[in-house]
């Protein structure tokens, strides 16, 4: 599963601290799905693209 | 000040653990074999520890969802291997004379230092599709 985290953080200008603050996690969380090696919980996919404002179909790719 | 105490606490601990192994007798190569695998549990565990204290400075969750994931699969794989680990004990302490403490200490030493490589490999590499 490939995501769009990182074009939609810079679309958004947010830091991966920012972004980490506003949905709760650890600032190295958002590296390693910026870098596609985890997969989120469902919980953090809807924190994630209520965010950014799109639905979790659109931020995430399933291949 | 906070930053040093951590790491001067864990070398406190390292050199009271080196000077009661020099001062308790003549060193084997049991002991120094014994004192590497504390010293990388120690290595790993100041990893770990200024980690967790960049976090705090941050303001960030000690724990969220994916150090929980790594913690959970580095636990589950070093338990799988430490099986394997103690069968390996079983058939070295048929062969080798040493002392069931010994055998002991060594193997929980494995087991721990097991945990620490396997949480920093998985750390390296990344959770991905689990």
């Amino acid at each position: 599963m490939n995501n769009r985290i990182k074009e939609f953080r810079a679309r958004f200008g947010l830091t991966q601290q920012e972004l980490a603050d506003r949905v709760q996690v650890r600032r190295e969380t958002i590296v390693f799905l910026e870098q596609n090696k985890y997969n989120p919980s469902l919980m953090l996919a809807y924190h994630l693209s209520r965010v950014f404002d799109v639905t979790i179909e659109e931020l995430f790719i399933f291949d | 000040m906070k930053t040093f105490l951590v790491p001067l606490f864990i070398l406190a601990v390292l050199l009271a653990g080196v000077l009661f192994l020099f001062l308790a007798g003549p060193v084997t190569t049991l002991d120094l074999i014994q004192l590497a695998v504390i010293v990388l549990i120690l290595a790993g565990t100041t990893v770990f520890v200024m980690d967790r204290y960049r976090s705090y400075k941050r303001r960030e969750p000690a724990e969220d969802e994916y150090s929980k994931s790594l913690s959970q699969k580095a636990a589950a794989i070093s338990f799988y291997i430490s099986l394997f680990l103690w069968l390996a004990i079983k058939i070295l302490s048929d062969r080798f004379t040493l002392c069931t403490g010994s055998w002991l200490t060594l193997g929980v030493l494995a087991m721990a230092l097991t945990n620490v490589i396997t949480w920093c490999l998985l750390r390296f590499r990344g959770l991905q599709n689990e």
